[in-house]
């Protein structure tokens, strides 16, 4: 149920949707991971809601605690204490109702463009015919024409990261975690997966996670942004993007909330940026 | 000649430097190569020469025989069917060796690479046996499966089981967690994670300990047969040894020279097609 701590205090919320369903609901975690010589808290207390539909970035220094965040709505973890609920309920096994597209690339390298994109229905059982064709359909979207016999290992990291957002967007998951997916991308490329990406989640209506570690991509597609603290990761900062949509990734940082909400996002994370080795 | 033929095209213009110097390279090479086959023979031709002078000269022919009596024999042996008859015995147990042996060995090595706390219990136990000497189980399969083919498949299976038995092991247990993640996020149960990315993951690796095992599995075979056998190529060179017969024994090392050769030689090509091989598909 929503924190009334984590109500955004400043912004005017041009899409509020606050009085949706809570999607992500997580409430007082701590994460610790033991080790040999010392045990760390990942995250600490951290409490936060995503509401159906919404589009949240999480900010914060490295090693705060944002992936474990996606890890454990991913049902790869658990938190040590505290509660994380997927649509009201744990999640004690891998959450076969999200996306997640890590940081890492995990297309599988022994099978081709076409394999990978067409891998989850296939695990689902969706027949042979049917699932060239949504595949056909996937890799033409995502612009990877003409290399659905590729493998992984002869694309290049862009080219990756669609095949990868494409093999998760295909059986249509009702939520998309995403953790730095456009971290390694040039800044032109960048753009246009950025713009793809707000397309596809307007039009699909998915609900979204999406770490980064770059102000202005988060304030380009969140509607609310989260500032984590350094480790262990706390919430520092909730603030709604009252920037309208559609947006234009390309012509955003002219808009004249912009440069103001760059500014309290900056001063939010000045602070523990100097804790984490980068930004 | 070929060499000047070839400089001449590219003065008169009709070839390119470089296309000079990719003839100039490849006939350089063929040249090369074919100096070294050349030594190689002579090589071969001078030791059989001087082992044939030297028997019954320098050294009494009892002990060292010669290459003349060594063809015979293996004509003699090759017309009565002796050598096909052994050979093919030692080759059949070397195959229901190599296979039964492969089989439990990636099977052992899956489940163990999978379930951790298996592994943590018998991984110290599997160490032991495997750094027994293979030879020292051999009487002992022996006594317990008689002097029969059953022993040798036995012995070159044990020998293999653990070539393949720690490729896959080893394979099994680098798998990737990521893609396992992966997979399951997409709703992959245990067996379409098994099939789907343990597998192909680590069929580099089995396919490794499936190439190395192979000479091995003759190996175990001729040792086996040299233990205790009434048949194969290995109790061919002890009964020779038995009866101080050095000519039989120089027959039947040279068929083991020449199958051996030709498994090697068979093995390289494969790889070398195998070397393009980078992926297998999924399976359903």
């Amino acid at each position: 149920m929503p924190d009334p701590n984590n109500r955004p205090h400043s912004a005017i919320a041009v899409t509020d949707r606050t009085d949706r369903e809570v999607v992500v609901h997580a409430s007082r975690i701590t994460k610790r991971f033991l080790g040999k010589r010392e045990s760390i808290n990942a995250v600490s207390d951290l409490t936060v809601d995503v509401h159906a539909g919404e589009f949240v970035c999480l900010v914060g220094p490295s090693g705060c605690g944002k992936s474990t965040l996606l890890n454990m709505t991913a049902g790869l973890m658990s938190p040590t204490t505290g509660v994380l609920l997927y649509r009201s309920a744990p999640v004690p096994r891998p959450n076969t109702k999200i996306g997640y597209i890590t940081q890492k690339d995990n297309l599988l390298p022994w099978a081709t463009v076409a394999d990978n994109v067409g891998l989850a229905l296939k695990i689902r059982g969706v027949p042979k015919n049917q699932r060239r064709d949504a595949v056909e359909r996937t890799i033409h979207v995502l612009g990877l024409d003409g290399f659905a016999e590729s493998y992984p290992a002869q694309l290049s990291g862009g080219m990756r990261k669609r095949a990868m957002l494409g093999r998760t967007l295909i059986y249509k998951p009702e939520a998309l975690l995403l953790d730095e997916p456009f971290g390694a991308l040039d800044a032109q490329l960048k753009l246009v997966m950025q713009q793809e990406l707000l397309r596809i989640c307007q039009e699909e209506k998915i609900t979204t996670v999406f770490v980064t570690h770059d102000i202005a991509e988060a304030i380009t597609l969140a509607d609310r942004v989260v500032v984590m603290s350094k480790r262990p990761g706390r919430v520092k900062l909730d603030c709604q993007i009252d920037i309208a949509r559609p947006r234009d990734v390309f012509g955003i940082r002219s808009h004249p909330r912009f440069g103001p909400l760059h500014d309290e996002l900056w001063q939010a994370l000045g602070d523990e940026m100097l804790a984490g080795e980068d930004m | 000649m070929s060499l000047t033929r070839a400089t001449d095209e590219f003065l008169d213009g009709t070839i390119d430097s470089d296309t000079w110097d990719a003839k100039m390279y490849t006939r350089l090479q063929r040249r090369r190569r074919r100096r070294v086959i050349t030594t190689r023979i002579l090589l071969i031709v001078v030791v059989l020469f001087t082992w044939e002078m030297a028997s019954g000269r320098l050294v009494d022919e009892f002990w060292i025989s010669k290459p003349s009596a060594v063809i015979r024999r293996a004509g003699t042996w090759l017309a009565d069917g002796t050598i096909a008859e052994n050979l093919l015995y030692t080759l059949q147990s070397t195959v229901y060796g190599y296979v039964c042996g492969s089989i439990a060995g990636i099977a052992l090595g899956f489940l163990l690479g999978r379930v951790r706390f298996l592994a943590e219990v018998l991984d110290p136990l599997i160490l032991a046996v495997y750094s027994i000497p293979k030879i020292a189980l051999a009487p002992l399969f022996i006594l317990w499966f008689g002097i029969g083919m059953f022993s040798k498949v036995v012995i070159a299976a044990v020998t293999v089981f653990f070539l393949v038995f720690y490729n896959t092991y080893r394979g099994a247990r680098e798998v990737d967690p990521d893609l396992i993640d992966a997979v399951r996020i997409m709703g992959g149960n245990r067996r379409q994670v098994l099939l789907g990315v343990v597998l192909p993951s680590s069929m580099v690796w089995i396919f490794t300990g499936l190439r190395i095992a192979i000479p091995y599995a003759l190996t175990g075979a001729v040792v086996g047969e040299i233990v205790a056998s009434n048949k194969g190529v290995g109790h061919m060179l002890k009964v020779s040894a038995n009866t101080f017969d050095t000519t039989g024994m120089f027959v039947m090392l040279g068929v083991l020279i020449v199958t051996s050769s030709i498994i090697f030689v068979v093995l390289n090509r494969v790889e070398k097609k195998q070397s393009g091989w980078s992926a297998t598909h999924l399976h359903d």
